[in-house]
């Protein structure tokens, strides 16, 4: 090999190394904090009795005062009933959907599934807000019947029902596109000789969804409940919203609070152990089974018809969701608006759209670049520690966003000294704009990733090589071949990124300097803090434009793009 | 003996296109029949309306004497193995080819799962996952499945593409085997009519959706309808 091809190979060798370094150090921070001697905040959570006052009482009065368990117990038996509540919820109603519109000869089948994947427009802290305001009454006149009925001491309890399926409706509607939108390419993708094979053995269409087609799915349909189980761990703004205390509210509490960084990332961890849980969960489950469902001839080609009642039914059940998870929240948005807002009050909005528009880009620009440098690296060198580097480089996105800005911030305080590297560190990360994008770019890098290496695949070798033959360079090649073939695949990577860096709440609250205010933080300030719905309707509607927009530019994008086989 | 099989007058179209033009054919019992033809000239598409598996077509299909045409595939009590045999990959072979057996007894299952590997040469190959098996045996787990469930007709969509010379050889001993010592009647659709002169009872040759001759391999080589038949033998 010429010396170089050498450098150039270490070339591409060490920015992968920078990038996995890049997105491992919140990680490894998180852990070594850890691995420290606990703070006085996290006896605090996990004893009944932290301070030893209850024990100093008389006994009959300790069994009325000492909690039944510790704060931490609480606040993960909250978490995992939001997450199981909700991953069930979507998956069935995910699913549910996904079959019926991939299965059965239905009119505007594409309009539909594009409406009914809307929902991931809002935020889940607007959607949060919207339903808090509609169902305002209705949990009014029903806690006065139940005081009524049954005594303020069932009143407790009532609150605590009525939060949680406030909590559950929300995220579910927020979140079950995730679900549907997998298990329908899934079920598109499906051949359609083994629903045929199914059919020949004597199977009806239930059997053959039960026996068949959901097993087949499975993995597809697993990518989206990940994607549901991960979005709801690192759910705040809604949480905080409705008034549901969850792991991830304790951690913002102790950083509101105490600031005790050692406890907010102990209880950061505990979210972390739930996550590898579910990860693991899901590849034993797999076992040794393949799933190879996608060929030529998918299920949409040969679709059955439906009587008349069947049909109506799907189409009632859809609108019904789409009303609930779309139409009813943007409407009381769009009705808060027009109540509450005066002209002169829109000037205010002018720092957010401009401090998110510019960190969106910023974000989503640096982001596809690191994107497209891993994609060609493992076009270029495709040897197993090349992909084991880039498997390594897409770690952020199962890590709620709250935990790498932990992370983050603990890492800056471990780097806190006056050497060059310390200096480094607080210069890029500690309260910069700079460092936010970082953050972001770690956070959502497999999202690009994932559009650019689609692209990079679908362009034949042989192109490569014909370019070679006729003199090109791989710079060459790479300008002038791969970047127009891959504009699509960019655009709509760009877009994707750009719409989650403008929604996401949790990891901007803790990384933003003191000077920036994004939309999100805005709309969640005005919602949550100040409770003014009416004000903060603006920002959330502008944020839901900037969903749907992208969304619609992403779909005319893959619609529109060329197949290069 | 009556026949199994009657083909009525099946004709068939895609928009403007003929795929096939009043196609007749009778298949009897314990015959093995075979359907040759270029691709295109719809062979497969007259396999899938055997199965009940295409619509659209007119004409009748018979079945054991009764009039099968709008019955479902499920209910016509036939088995189809498929060009790339289709097995479900998340299943194992006990799993797929006792897939079928709706209503029987464990015992039953496990009689029917052994005599059928035996019969096909996989005796330890239950617990595996079709992913785990060649190409051969992934196809004679097709036909085990196929036959689970003791079929009037069994449907073979190309069988013997992908195979080298030793696999078809064994495949048609197979094929050969059922016929004779278990009277499973076989409608086998082939582009290549030399593997047909070797398995094949009677051969129907089709050209454009129309059948062009039906006889004995023995006659078309001796008496073929015309010159495209003739090529079609020479090759």
């Amino acid at each position: 090999m010429s010396a170089q091809r050498v450098i150039n190979k270490w070339f591409w060798i060490l920015g992968m190394g920078v990038v996995c370094a890049l997105v491992s150090i919140p990680l490894y921070q998180i852990l070594m904090e850890v691995l420290q001697t606990p703070s006085e905040g996290w006896r605090l959570l996990t004893e009944k009795d932290p301070d030893g006052l209850i024990a100093l009482l008389p006994e009959e009065m300790q069994v009325e005062l000492l909690p039944e368990h510790t704060v931490l117990y609480e606040r993960v038996k909250s978490t995992c009933i939001i997450l199981c509540s909700v991953i069930l919820l979507s998956t069935l109603l995910g699913v549910t959907l996904a079959w019926m519109l991939s299965v059965y000869k239905l009119r505007g089948k594409g309009a539909i599934t594009f409406l009914l994947a809307l929902p991931l427009a809002i935020p889940s802290y607007v959607m949060a807000s919207c339903y808090k305001q509609v169902s305002a009454g209705m949990e009014l006149s029903t806690s006065i019947y139940v005081r009524d009925s049954y005594g303020a001491e069932a009143m407790q309890g009532y609150d605590l029902w009525w939060n949680y399926s406030l909590a559950i409706l929300v995220l579910t509607c927020s979140y079950y596109p995730y679900v549907f939108l997998a298990a329908r390419s899934a079920f598109c993708s499906l051949s359609q000789e083994y629903v045929e094979s199914a059919r020949m053995l004597g199977d009806s269409s239930w059997r053959i969804l039960m026996r068949v087609a959901l097993p087949l799915a499975r993995p597809a349909i697993m990518a989206g409940v990940m994607l549901v189980a991960l979005e709801t761990l690192n759910e705040y703004g809604a949480m905080k919203i409705i008034g549901i205390e969850t792991l991830l509210t304790e951690v913002f509490k102790i950083r509101a609070g105490t600031n005790d960084l050692n406890t907010a990332v102990r209880v950061a961890s505990c979210i972390m152990v739930m996550v590898f849980a579910l990860l693991i969960g899901e590849q034993l489950l797999r076992g040794r089974k393949k799933f190879h469902a996608s060929r030529s001839g998918g299920v949409v080609q040969r679709n059955q018809g439906l009587g008349g009642i069947s049909m109506g039914f799907v189409y009632l059940f859809s609108a019904l969701t789409f009303i609930m998870a779309f139409a009813l929240p943007v409407s009381e948005l769009l009705r808060l608006a027009s109540h509450g807002i005066k002209v002169t009050e829109l000037s205010t909005l002018l720092d957010p759209v401009w401090d998110s528009f510019r960190l969106a880009l910023g974000a989503s620009g640096m982001t596809l670049v690191v994107a497209l440098f891993i994609a060609y690296a493992n076009r270029l060198i495709p040897q197993w520690w090349m992909v084991a580097m880039s498997k390594i480089s897409t770690l952020g996105y199962a890590v709620p966003g709250a935990i790498l800005g932990i992370g983050i911030v603990a890492w800056n305080g471990a780097m806190m000294n006056d050497s060059a590297a310390g200096e480094l560190v607080q210069w890029l990360f500690y309260q910069s704009t700079v460092g936010l994008m970082i953050a972001y770019g770690i956070r959502f890098l497999t999202v690009s990733l994932g559009s650019v290496d689609a692209g990079f695949k679908s362009i034949r070798g042989t192109l490569d090589e014909a370019s070679s033959m006729l003199g090109s360079s791989r710079w060459k090649t790479f300008l002038q071949i791969h970047m127009p073939l891959l504009r699509p695949s960019i655009l709509a990577g760009l877009l994707i990124l750009f719409v989650d860096v403008m929604k996401e709440l949790p990891m901007t609250l803790i990384l933003s300097p003191f000077n920036t205010e994004t939309l999100a933080i805005n709309a969640y300030s005005l919602f949550a803090v100040q409770e003014d719905y009416a004000r903060g309707s603006l920002p959330a509607l502008i944020l839901v434009l900037a969903g749907i927009s992208g969304m619609a530019m992403v779909r005319l994008l893959l619609r529109t793009s060329k197949t290069i086989s | 003996m009556s026949n199994l099989l009657s083909l009525t007058n099946i004709t068939k179209s895609y928009g403007e296109q003929q795929i096939l033009s009043s196609v007749s054919l009778e298949l009897g019992r314990g015959d093995i029949h075979a359907v040759v033809g270029e691709s295109g000239c719809g062979k497969t598409t007259l396999l899938r309306i055997v199965a009940g598996l295409a619509d659209g077509a007119t004409g009748r299909v018979y079945l054991d004497g009764n009039d099968v045409t709008h019955l479902p595939p499920e209910k016509r009590r036939i088995g189809l193995v498929f060009q790339d045999y289709a097995l479900f990959p998340h299943l194992t072979v006990a799993k797929n080819v006792t897939y079928g057996m709706r209503g029987k007894t464990k015992s039953e299952k496990e009689h029917t799962l052994e005599r059928l590997l035996a019969i096909m040469n996989l005796p330890e190959s239950a617990m595996r996952y079709p992913h785990e098996l060649s190409g051969g045996q992934q196809q004679r787990v097709a036909l085990a499945r196929a036959l689970a469930l003791d079929p009037a007709l069994l449907l073979l969509d190309e069988p013997f593409s992908n195979l080298d010379p030793i696999r078809r050889q064994k495949l048609r001993d197979v094929l050969r085997d059922l016929a004779d010592g278990q009277e499973t009647t076989s409608l086998i659709v082939t582009h290549d009519i030399g593997d047909a002169f070797k398995v094949a009872d009677y051969i129907t040759i089709l050209k454009d959706g129309a059948v062009v001759q039906t006889d004995t391999p023995a006659n078309i080589v001796v008496n073929p309808a015309n010159e495209y038949v003739e090529r079609l033998v020479d090759m």
